[in-house]
């Protein structure tokens, strides 16, 4: 049982010519993902690296089964290459690729929410389930398969607190990065259902930042919905405040965005949200 | 983000035949005069600074003769905003007031909607309006594709007493802006005031406008944007050019980092060790050894720092490339080759044996762990070893 993803997961990789692309689909199948092809559009039928290549996701699709496609595209080609593969039909889509411009994101974030579509990112590092598969680039070097899942809206704060775990002997149930970019796929509260649910994972892990309130609705989503132990860490405590996006901004946000704020909406929940990251194994023992 | 000036977010509404006021941006008093000779006087002196607030602060005036144009003028562009001198103002017809109006609207992100916030009651401070009576600012939703039409708005507005053409041109400058939010890519469109006039004309008399900086490729012209120089340090820029990040800080350590993330928790940690970054450069995912060193550069400029911090945790990004670029920056740069300014590095994660290896054999160690690390840099601006 996994989240997401296991190693049955039939994984596409659209713009795997790409100098990210290419180097990701080799690792991604050197963990143990089953990334079955790629996409880019005028070399299909060719090969790379042992990838058959092929001009549309449908086309990949149909001949490899494929139900997964992760996305390195440059940001302008983003909006097409997710569009494609919703219609498609594909049922998790992640999206790597960092700076797409939001109406893109909300175009494409109304279209998976149509379809029933799981999207990750984007602007995320990707997902991985340890022992198993990954989708994106999380380091798998770091990973250790247990019963810890984590979810976050940072990427490289995401694989320091996984080393952290795994170097104290906490392995993962799954890891999800799900971007930090206010419009995006899943978000906290759909990743904390999922872990509920998931009878592999016994602790949860909540990594988030300043800006937006999704911390505060999961604090809320977690005193309903979630009983097992939750521990938070949020960045940007230092951060100088930002400017605010105007009045109806502020007004529309009030006091949330600010780490003192979702750092009292999760305590106020019994969530422990740790101060250094290195505290994070000491409060899930 | 994508602040604009008061001129540029004008420009764009003109576009979608929002009305405004005639006005003419101008560099000095001489043109001031000038334009306001074409305009006819009495006169708006207003500075294009991106901070708000400017009434308050000075930096609008009505000008009612020739010689209060010049001093107003000569006034303003002698003082500063946002930490650089006033460059250009913007003279504009003064309009003959009735009543003041607000418009906002972002986008919602959680429920993929355009929020448009309005109050008859506008020029004043609309947050503390908020606070005070909410109930004098109604909330519009439109949903993320619907094309919006003045009629939309009708009986929201109606429901407030407005009442025929004032009630029109209301409601298609609204339509007009929740259009634009997509067709141009903004994150914020605000008109605080739209003013009705005594002969009931309704006129944009200010423009707050943030676009997305992701779509600028969607709109080449936003390049040319006095916003754009003004936005920016001369760090900053630098920084812009070569595909960085950089914030300036004010503390004393430099901190170079592969993902704002993983920045803002280094920022944290610095904090519990009692040292504050001196300024922050994001080299971002997938970072080269050209993007490296040229962050190490442009963080070297600053006379304040006194130590570096590089905490690197590649995912996509590789550790072998970043090592290449630190080796690079310190055989290039009198400061970190001598020592001067202490280089504290730490590496995990992809390609992470190769990049150590590298730093190994140029003399330089890195360490694995965050938290010593960070311990080190905060001794080391300190002038400890």
């Amino acid at each position: 049982m996994a989240v997401l993803l296991d190693k049955d997961t039939k994984v596409i990789v659209q713009g795997i010519t790409g100098y990210q692309g290419q180097f990701h689909a080799n690792l991604m199948r050197d963990y143990g993902t089953k990334v079955v092809g790629g996409v880019r559009p005028g070399k299909g039928g060719q090969e790379i690296d042992g990838f058959p290549i092929f001009d549309s996701v449908k086309e990949a699709m149909d001949a490899t089964g494929a139900t997964a496609s992760v996305v390195f595209v440059p940001a302008r080609f983003v909006r097409l290459a997710a569009i494609e593969a919703i219609s498609a039909g594909i049922k998790l889509l992640v999206i790597i690729t960092e700076g797409v411009p939001v109406t893109d994101t909300m175009e494409i974030v109304k279209l998976v929410n149509e379809k029933g579509i799981d999207l990750i990112g984007p602007n995320c590092p990707g997902l991985i389930t340890p022992g198993q598969a990954k989708i994106g680039i999380i380091p798998a070097s770091i990973v250790m398969p247990g019963n810890v899942a984590i979810v976050s809206k940072s990427g490289t704060l995401t694989y320091e607190v996984i080393d952290q775990l795994t170097r104290a002997g906490m392995g993962q149930s799954s890891c999800v990065g799900i971007g930090g970019d206010p419009v995006k796929g899943i978000n906290f509260i759909e990743c904390l259902r999922y872990f509920q649910d998931d009878p592999a994972t016994e602790k949860i892990v909540m990594i988030g930042e300043i800006g937006g309130d999704a911390e505060e609705k999961a604090a809320e989503f977690i005193s309903q919905h979630v009983t097992k132990p939750v521990v938070a860490f949020i960045a940007g405590k230092t951060a100088k405040e930002g400017k605010t996006m105007g009045h109806a901004g502020a007004i529309v946000m009030g006091n949330t965005g600010t780490a003192k704020g979702k750092i009292e909406a999760l305590e106020k929940v019994n969530v422990r949200v740790a101060e250094k990251i290195s505290e994070i194994p000491k409060f899930l023992k | 983000m994508g602040l604009i000036l008061e001129y540029e977010g004008k420009s764009l509404f003109g576009k979608y035949k929002i009305p405004l006021i005639n006005s003419l941006l101008v560099k000095n008093a001489e043109e001031a005069k000038e334009a306001s000779t074409k305009l006819g006087l009495p006169v708006a002196v207003k500075a294009q600074v991106l901070s708000g607030g400017r009434g308050k602060r000075g930096l609008i005036k009505i000008a009612k003769t020739p010689e209060e144009v010049i001093q107003h003028s000569i006034d303003i562009l002698s003082m500063e905003s946002d930490g650089r001198p006033v460059t250009h103002l913007l003279i504009e017809e003064a309009a003959d007031i009735k009543q003041e109006i607000f418009i906002s609207m972002v986008f919602d992100s959680s429920t993929l909607e355009t929020l448009v916030l309005f109050s008859l009651e506008g020029g004043v401070n609309i947050e503390d309006l908020a606070k005070e009576r909410p109930e004098a600012i109604d909330r519009f939703r439109v949903p993320f594709g619907k094309v919006s039409y003045g009629f939309d708005f009708f009986p929201a507005l109606a429901a407030r007493g407005l009442t025929g053409s004032v009630k029109i041109h209301i409601a298609n400058i609204i339509a007009a802006l929740v259009n634009m939010m997509i067709k141009e890519d903004l994150q914020l469109a605000e008109i605080n005031p739209l003013v009705i006039t005594n002969d009931d004309k309704v006129i944009a008399l200010d423009a707050r406008v943030i676009v997305d900086d992701n779509a600028k490729y969607r709109h080449p012209e936003r390049k040319e944007y006095l916003s754009e120089i003004l936005r920016y340090t001369a760090a900053e820029k630098d920084a812009k050019e070569n595909d960085l990040s950089y914030v300036d800080l004010g503390g004393e350590i430099g901190m170079l980092s592969v993902g704002a993330g993983l920045g803002m928790a280094t920022a944290d940690l610095l904090a519990v060790f009692g040292g504050y970054p001196r300024n922050f450069l994001d080299v971002g995912g997938g970072a080269d050894q050209v993007r490296v060193e040229n962050a190490l550069r442009i963080m070297l400029m600053d006379e304040g720092l006194k130590s570096i911090l590089i905490n690197a945790f590649g995912g996509i990004t590789r550790l072998d490339d970043i090592a290449k670029g630190i080796i690079a920056a310190r055989d290039k740069f009198d400061k970190l080759r001598t020592g001067e300014i202490p280089l504290i590095i730490r590496l995990m994660g992809t390609n992470q044996k190769e990049g150590v290896e590298l730093l190994k054999e140029a003399g330089l160690i890195a360490y694995e762990e965050m938290e010593p690390a960070i311990e080190k840099a905060v001794l080391a601006a300190k002038g400890g070893n």
